[in-house]
């Protein structure tokens, strides 16, 4: 994986990307007991961005070069699947800008907070993301005053009650 | 639910915490191993759809590394 973040890191030098941060399924696991995940979910903001039509494709023309092959959304840099998500809508550009910075392997990175995260999961609501957010309570890794405060702004309250009162 | 199995789930609960107080490096090592038996597991034809996605293929895990 630090191979493959090393890539993400030069584009971001390069000025492909902007900020970036890990979330989804790998994002979770530096929070939670370690899972399978085939790919990495990075939420960038995209500062040179195409036309609204392929968005992906400045990304797409730096990296196919250096090796990276599509695959459907995704691509493969690396040995792991990469797939590269627009920080859009108020959650998660708040998700993106409070991004932690860590080191995977000494290479440095930034993944979203353990709030912003089970957040994002519940907004998504997906089964898979709701056994996320079942997964943080569980385990109990996660801040409930910070996420109090995320879910009450950003009008989530009402989807953590039902998944919280269970 | 018999204790028992309660203390099963419980033991189960009280590794998983464990799991996750490691560094994440600790954690990249044990997801890679989950990682290469997934593949390993899907490349077995009794595993395999008819149309199996390229992410399982041997294809797709030697052309990119």
């Amino acid at each position: 994986m630090e191979e493959t973040l090393k890539i993400i890191n030069k584009m971001q030098a390069d000025g492909i990307l902007g900020k970036y941060a890990i979330g989804g399924a790998i994002g979770a696991s530096f929070y939670l007991e370690p899972t399978s995940s085939l790919d990495i979910d990075i939420f960038a903001s995209f500062k040179e961005m195409g036309s609204s039509l392929d968005p992906l494709r400045p990304i797409y023309d730096y990296l196919l070069p250096l090796g990276a092959r599509p695959e459907n959304e995704h691509l493969w840099i690396k040995g792991w699947l990469v797939q590269f998500l627009p920080a859009e809508g108020g959650l998660c550009e708040e998700a993106l800008s409070e991004a932690v910075q860590t080191t995977v392997r000494a290479v440095p990175t930034w993944v979203m907070s353990a709030e912003h995260l089970m957040a994002l999961a519940l907004k998504l609501g997906r089964h898979k993301d709701l056994a996320r957010v079942e997964r943080f309570i569980e385990i109990g890794s996660y801040d409930q005053s910070k996420l109090d405060d995320i879910l009450r702004r950003h009008n989530l309250i009402d989807k953590w009650k039902a998944i919280s009162d269970k | 639910m018999s204790e028992l199995m309660d203390k099963i789930l419980a033991d189960k609960l009280a590794t998983r915490k464990q799991l996750a107080r490691l560094p994440f490096d600790e954690k990249l090592a044990i997801m890679e191993k989950i990682r290469s038996r997934s593949v390993l597991l899907a490349e077995n034809s009794l595993r395999k759809p008819k149309s199996a996605p390229l992410a399982f293929s041997s294809k797709a895990n030697n052309i990119h590394d």
